[in-house]
């Protein structure tokens, strides 16, 4: 819908505005988390941002491959090193401030795969321990991961097939990490620390200059690459079979993320003395983050619905 | 009749703009074919069936290249000189080449400080043959067409330690009165650590002498191949640059006109197509959408949006009296558009990204676009209803991967030699590449 920018950096397409609406919606977010209101005010941040950056900017922040790009433009191209550190910069402010805010109030891609557990009856299929369901999700699963390989094959690009279809790969790892959770349910911690060894990996191949695509790319960043788009639908469809899979195991920036949010100024603190029973734990955290006794900090979306069952607390150093 | 009529008009327009750089109409004389970039010509092959007819491959070490950082060779200026078919192209290896277009032999070459990225531009200044190219050494060279002895060179920045590399766009020759101008964009960027700088500059030099008549900054971004059109009357440079910006100067100091800013970076040149008013401008954004816009006012006529960045040059053809914009896409498609309503007229998808630009000319009395995709192929289309009528396997990549939108790529040329049309392609496997119709064929 923009089609040039609205408030130009110096004559260039660089639009400030972009960057305004990214600094108020997380600046939003981080007097949102403490209100008491905090879960209607949450949907309504991630409506507008994935609105805005979806259909209104349509452009992608590129906050990891962006920011390793820019500093290696340093001296040879300022005004791409200015557009790759603006969204790097305020991002890891705002999570040293509110922790990963951005994953939780922000992101277009999580919002989507929540979306999917806003309906009652995806929920029910994706919650219900019964054994006759769990053989259907993993069904599914391999439906799905078939799908991909299909779609994969059908629209592989004819040169470097392993480089260009990184995305996909990524795609198909979500699903194989999906089917490990949906086998054995305690390896959810293990397969959500394989992120930042998937992180350092997504790192070496940035670093090597390789153009690597998301599955978001996709969605917001004008980029019809099909290697994306083959991302982009095994994220969506892992997400109909394991609450946000690809948030849990193996979103980069949700992995660099969560490291600096152990830094963070205000943190979700899980009552010491209460506890509850594993599935109750389930239906309020869609990450997995929360256990009978435990928060995992790292896994913590921000998103308060453990705040607001009264499990949790907003604490501020 | 009334068709070939306006074909026949159409050809003249193009030729007209050609002429005004002293070059023949079916010369290929520097960036998509001419002044306004339309990368039409009116070289017309009479069998469909092309066959290889030679390759040229440069000397020197081919193991320096680096991927993503240049082409392998630029696109090349196919010209008759004084009797003798040329193809000048320069190349990575810092060698600047001419070589018999009949037979593939090289006839002299230039050695550089630096790269050749850009295509050349041929032209008769004072009645003397030359060759102008802008080299990565910062310096825009003019040679001699025929002898390649330097005639002059003009050194945009003098070298430091701390320079980098320069991006010189592809030049052109416009004419003002007696004089004939020689406009080139250089970027230059220096490193030092507290005051470094990047710089995109418009030169505008006496293309006899050398001797610079104005500079004009116009970005902190590499600035892409300039062209040229009269609005109502007074001659202007069109140029984009990679920060999105389009600027039309006055060529005759340099003033700006209007200034746009468009959605994404700019890695596309200008086009024009010249009418009697102003013309229309046709530029593809890294946002994928192609442009039309007033050449007059910069006012947007129409756009279309394409699957994926545009980093290809619009070529413009006439076919029947309608003109067509023919682009490629990231999207690894070639469009065409209606020139006037931004109609899509067709698209053909290929296998990969296609980056450089397309060339029309004619094949057995059809218009026919060449295009190349990073499928590796060089493709032939019926210009009208895009189907392909031959394509062509240039062999894998020899480099493991190119990063996309980093890479300039070359793209394929029109020209005649020694009475006989050739398609000339400089291949990222360091040949060049020459294609005629068949010997014994109906040509």
């Amino acid at each position: 819908m923009v089609e040039r920018p609205i408030l130009p950096i110096g004559n260039t397409y660089l639009d400030a505005f972009v960057f305004l609406a990214f600094f108020v919606l997380l600046f939003f977010a981080g007097i949102a988390l403490k209100n008491r209101k905090g879960i209607r005010l949450r949907l309504f941040v991630q409506a507008t941002a994935f609105v805005f950056f979806v259909f209104i900017v349509h452009r992608c922040f590129c906050a990891l491959r962006g920011t390793i790009f820019s500093f290696q433009d340093i001296g040879k191209n300022d005004l791409n090193v200015f557009n790759g550190l603006f969204i790097f910069v305020p991002l890891i402010a705002f999570t040293l401030m509110f922790g990963r805010i951005f994953c939780g109030w922000l992101c277009p891609l999580g919002f989507m795969q929540e979306a999917f557990f806003r309906n009652t009856f995806i929920k029910k299929f994706m919650l219900d321990p019964a054994p006759r369901l769990k053989w259907l999700r993993l069904l599914l699963s391999a439906a799905i991961f078939f799908a991909a390989i299909f779609l994969l094959f059908k629209f592989r690009p004819k040169t470097f097939f392993f480089v260009q279809n990184i995305a996909a790969f990524w795609g198909l790892v979500t699903i194989i990490f999906s089917v490990f959770f949906l086998l054995n349910q305690e390896a959810d911690l293990k397969l959500k620390n394989l992120r930042y060894l998937l992180l350092f990996a997504w790192l070496v191949i940035i670093t090597l200059g390789i153009f690597v695509t998301d599955p978001w790319c996709a969605l917001f960043g004008n980029e019809i690459d099909y290697s994306s788009f083959v991302g982009l639908f095994a994220v969506l469809a892992s997400a109909v079979i394991v609450p946000m899979a690809w948030c849990r195991y193996l979103c980069p920036l949700g992995a660099a993320l969560s490291l600096v949010t152990k830094f963070s100024q205000v943190k979700i603190k899980r009552k010491k003395d209460l506890v509850i029973s594993k599935k109750e734990a389930r239906q309020v955290c869609y990450v997995q983050a929360l256990d009978e006794k435990a928060l995992d900090e790292s896994s913590c979306l921000f998103c308060k619905r453990c705040v607001e069952a009264g499990i949790s607390d907003i604490e501020e150093l | 009749m009334a068709i070939r009529a306006k074909k026949l008009v159409s050809v003249l327009v193009f030729c007209l703009i050609s002429l005004t750089t002293n070059a023949r109409c079916d010369d290929w004389s520097g960036f998509q074919h001419d002044l306004s970039h339309s990368g039409s010509s009116s070289v017309n092959f009479t069998d469909k069936n092309l066959s290889f007819l030679w390759s040229f491959s440069p000397t020197g070490r081919t193991w320096n290249y680096k991927s993503g950082s240049s082409v392998w060779s630029s696109s090349v200026s196919i010209a008759d000189v004084e009797g003798k078919s040329i193809v000048y192209a320069g190349f990575y290896n810092n060698n600047f080449y001419a070589v018999n277009a009949e037979d593939g032999s090289l006839i002299w070459r230039f050695i550089g400080g630096n790269r050749f990225n850009h295509a050349p531009v041929f032209a008769k200044v004072n009645n003397r043959s030359m060759v102008f190219v802008a080299c990565a050494d910062r310096s825009i060279y003019c040679l001699d067409g025929l002898s390649g002895e330097k005639i002059w060179s003009y050194e945009t920045l003098p070298w430091s330690y701390m320079l980098s590399e320069a991006i010189p766009s592809s030049p052109i020759i416009i004419p003002a009165g007696k004089l004939s101008l020689l406009v080139c964009a250089v970027w230059n960027s220096g490193h030092a650590p507290f005051n470094n700088f990047q710089k995109g500059e418009l030169y505008v030099l006496n293309a006899a002498t050398g001797e610079k008549l104005y500079s004009v900054i116009l970005s902190s971004t590499p600035l892409n191949s300039p062209c040229f059109a009269d609005i109502n009357g007074e001659p202007a440079v069109f140029i984009s640059s990679n920060d999105g910006n389009l600027v039309a100067l006055n060529a005759k100091d340099g003033k700006i006109i209007w200034q746009l800013t468009l959605d994404s970076g700019l890695f596309s040149s200008p086009s024009i197509l010249p009418d009697k008013q102003a013309g229309r401008i046709f530029i593809g954004s890294r946002f994928g959408n192609l442009y039309c816009l007033d050449a007059a006012t910069g006012k947007t006529i129409w756009t279309q949006k394409t699957g994926h960045a545009i980093d290809s040059t619009a070529a413009i053809g006439n076919i029947g009296g309608n003109a067509y914009v023919y682009i490629g896409s990231y999207d690894r498609n070639i469009y065409c558009f209606d020139a006037a309503t931004g109609e899509k007229i067709w698209n053909y998808k290929t296998g990969d990204y296609v980056v450089s630009s397309c060339s029309l000319a004619t094949v057995a009395e059809k218009t026919v676009v060449f295009a190349h995709s990073l499928d590796n192929k060089l493709y032939c289309l019926d210009g009208l209803t895009g189907s392909v009528i031959w394509s062509f396997d240039l062999g894998k990549l020899i480099w493991t991967y190119n990063t996309r939108g980093d890479t300039i790529w070359s793209s394929p040329a029109v020209g005649m030699a020694g009475g006989k049309p050739i398609l000339v392609f400089p291949c990222y496997d360091s040949k060049l590449y020459a294609f005629s119709v068949a010997i014994g064929g109906s040509n």
